[in-house]
């Protein structure tokens, strides 16, 4: 069966120039500069790295801490540019934002839908259009017209969660964040992600935890020190990545 | 509307047509505004911080003043005089070219003010061309008025430059007295401006037909251009933005009790403490001082605000930028358009005072986004080379604050311009924002257009740094990721 491929990764690399001195200020850089202490060391923190995700997947992605996990998903969402090799995307690209970024704490949950939806990608008539279901979503009720800094941390979780995904996204990127919220919300997610991938959204999946891991997704890609490990059918991947623990 | 420039953008003649339309009522209502003033040329030649009285004339004492190189109309010649005691007479001068007396005028003594300023005016503008000589003498018919002219006295002439100074060119009574006197003479020449800016009008029309038909024949073109990839992002981050831009102003407002009204109360205050300070020193070089003060401080902030907001953008939003693609600039853009926002809401109190003083609004205050624009441009320009080295160097913020402290008072925000030494002019004016407030000063306070020149410096100093800001910040954005 021809699948149409929305995300496709040729040959990627990321290379960082370390700052052998970390210099955060003029003084320092021009101290160094003077004595020629500024040296640089490449690290690559990707290479080699090349798949496809196609429409409708979900995406595994899994490897220790330090792999290049959040440096993969970085690059494909356009935050990191490569260094060699290139992505190319077939849709809008919506990451789940951790807790608080893109949220301001001053203003009420209802306009932080309007900026945090803006800050996603999406435009007003969406916004409007969707509105009410985020906030049905969010279970915040009343609390959605007050400032964000009187919620707990789960109330902005759920509200955050709610922006993403109740929008349908092209491409969604979740980073270890779907233990959203207390366990009745946590399941309502779980089956959110679930409707969503059915409903053609193409998720990429960041977690430690294999076992949701061997539940939501049908391939899987094992990071390790930048480069593919394995990279195929879920249970091959977790076997081996399980094994090697 | 959206149908309709739709509609518009996808014709070639109408969106030809549409542009020359907009086009010629732009250029057709700026031309209206500058008319008068780019006609002619206002010149002015002046010697203004005569404070040395020069001895008490009389009949016997005729005064001399050469003033070289005036070509055009002569309007007024405007001197300071000192008068004391019970006058009776009058004073004559005499305007004369080489052996020719242009013009003679008469004034009777007891119309002079002590210590004020003593004008003629011809009733017809007296034609010159090369040096002017002008002849003072006092008749007196009673004889116990003391009447003087102030001049420069070769101590104060150090401040001007050589051709300022015109050495030689005061006489009392047939001998050389050192130094000038306090005078300002207005004259008008006739001017090409206005014909060069038809011209240019002209050659934007053609230049636009042009770039539509270029547009419309080459597929690829519409592809690659730099104008369609500004034009298409606008369009997607458009509600992105205004988001952001609403997002600074509730956080300014909403936890005041006072809101919005700080805004207007912050120029006004600011104004009432410099106004109580300086206007014993500077109050009587300046007209309508606190009109003057207040748009010194309301446009300067907007630069301080505008550039200082836009170095923090970058290291400020660090959590969004590490987790959400848009392009960087959006950061410092957004709060520019911020800063802009802020100060169209303080125009309120600075037309207020303009109204209360009793300042004439004329035409020329149409014309008062042109300014605005230029500084925001400039700002953005400095904002983005300052973020984008905030981002490596976090003490820039620190060297920052300096900086502008040192531009506020390298700009004539509280002091008079006459107070800077002549021959230091030439640097002062490099400033941009010294050029920036002047336009302003001139098409609110004197009401008038500035001339061309000024127009091409402000132009020029909105588009450079702007340019070279967008490139500094394009070349090193990618980087940004690491040191955040």
């Amino acid at each position: 069966m021809a699948q149409e491929v929305m995300i496709r990764v040729n040959d990627l690399g990321v290379s960082y120039r370390m700052d052998l001195n970390k210099n955060t200020n003029l003084k320092e850089w021009v101290i160094h500069a003077l004595k020629r202490q500024n040296q640089y060391r490449i690290f690559w923190a990707l290479r080699h790295v090349s798949f496809e995700v196609y429409r409708g997947e979900v995406l595994g992605v899994i490897g220790h801490n330090g792999a290049g996990k959040s440096t993969l998903l970085k690059v494909i969402s356009g935050i990191l540019k490569p260094t060699e090799g290139d992505v190319q995307r077939g849709g809008r690209i919506v990451p789940m934002l951790e807790l608080g970024s893109g949220f301001d704490m001053d203003l009420t949950g209802r306009e932080n839908i309007y900026l945090n939806g803006a800050i996603l990608g999406y435009t007003k008539a969406q916004l409007d259009e969707r509105r009410d279901a985020i906030i049905a979503y969010s279970e915040l009720g009343d609390f959605i017209n007050m400032p964000l800094k009187t919620y707990s941390s789960g109330m902005l979780s759920r509200l955050a969660f709610s922006i993403a995904s109740v929008i349908e996204p092209e491409v969604l990127i979740v980073d270890e964040i779907l233990a959203v919220g207390d366990e009745s919300f946590q399941k309502k997610s779980r089956a959110r992600m679930m409707e969503l991938m059915s409903g053609g959204t193409t998720v990429l999946y960041v977690s430690h935890n294999i076992g949701q891991i061997r539940e939501m997704c049908r391939r899987v890609l094992w990071l390790e020190h930048g480069e593919i490990q394995r990279y195929g059918d879920v249970t091959g991947v977790c076997d081996a990545y399980q094994k090697g623990i | 509307m959206k149908k309709l420039t739709a509609r518009i953008a996808s014709d070639t003649g109408l969106l030809i047509l549409a542009g020359l339309v907009v086009l010629g009522a732009l250029s057709l209502l700026f031309g209206w505004i500058v008319n008068d003033s780019w006609s002619v040329n206002q010149n002015q030649y002046s010697i203004e911080t005569g404070q040395t009285p020069l001895r008490p004339l009389n009949a016997e004492t005729p005064v001399r003043q050469r003033i070289p190189g005036i070509t055009g109309q002569v309007t007024d010649v405007t001197f300071i005089a000192d008068l004391q005691g019970r006058p009776a007479g009058d004073v004559t001068l005499a305007i004369m070219q080489g052996d020719s007396t242009l013009a003679v005028m008469e004034m009777p003594l007891d119309g002079v003010s002590n210590g004020g300023a003593l004008t003629f005016r011809p009733d017809e503008p007296i034609a010159a061309d090369g040096d002017l000589t002008l002849g003072i003498t006092v008749r007196q018919t009673a004889g116990d008025a003391s009447f003087s002219l102030r001049y420069g006295d070769a101590a104060e002439m150090e401040r001007y430059d050589d051709t300022m100074r015109n050495p030689g060119g005061l006489t009392v009574a047939g001998s050389t007295v050192e130094g000038q006197l306090a005078v300002t003479l207005r004259y008008a020449s006739p001017s090409g401006a206005m014909l060069l800016y038809w011209i240019a009008v002209g050659v934007l029309a053609a230049a636009w037909i042009a770039v539509v038909l270029l547009y419309k024949r080459n597929r690829r073109l519409q592809r690659v251009t730099f104008l369609w990839v500004l034009m298409e992002e606008t369009r997607r981050y458009k509600y992105l933005i205004s988001q952001l831009v609403l997002r600074d102003f509730n956080h300014k407002y909403r936890q005041s009790v006072l809101g919005v009204l700080w805004s207007f109360l912050n120029p006004l205050l600011t104004m009432t403490v410099q106004y109580l300070v300086f206007s014993y020193l500077f109050h009587n070089a300046i007209e309508n001082f606190p009109v003057y003060l207040m748009t010194g401080i309301v446009f300067f902030n907007f630069f301080n605000e505008a550039s200082t907001l836009a170095m923090q953008s970058v290291t400020g939003n660090a959590g969004l930028i590490k987790k959400v693609y848009m392009p960087r600039y959006i950061y410092p853009l957004s709060k520019v358009l911020f800063a802009l926002l802020n100060v169209t809401i303080t125009l309120i109190p600075l037309f207020v005072m303009i109204l209360i003083t009793g300042v004439p609004v004329t035409r020329a205050a149409l014309l008062l986004p042109l300014p605005l624009l230029g500084i925001a441009c400039f700002a953005l320009g400095l904002g983005m080379i300052l973020a984008t080295m905030n981002v490596f160097f976090r003490d820039t913020a620190f060297l920052w604050n300096i900086v502008v402290l040192l531009w506020t008072y390298m700009t004539p925000l509280f002091y008079p311009e006459s107070i800077i030494p002549a021959s230091w002019l030439r640097f002062y004016h490099l400033n941009p924002m010294y050029q920036f407030i002047y336009f302003i000063r001139c098409i609110l306070l004197q009401g008038v257009t500035p001339q061309p020149r000024t127009y091409l410096i402000c132009l020029l100093y909105a588009a450079v740094p702007l340019l070279l800001g967008f490139l500094v910040f394009r070349k090193k954005q990618n980087d940004f990721i690491y040191y955040l």
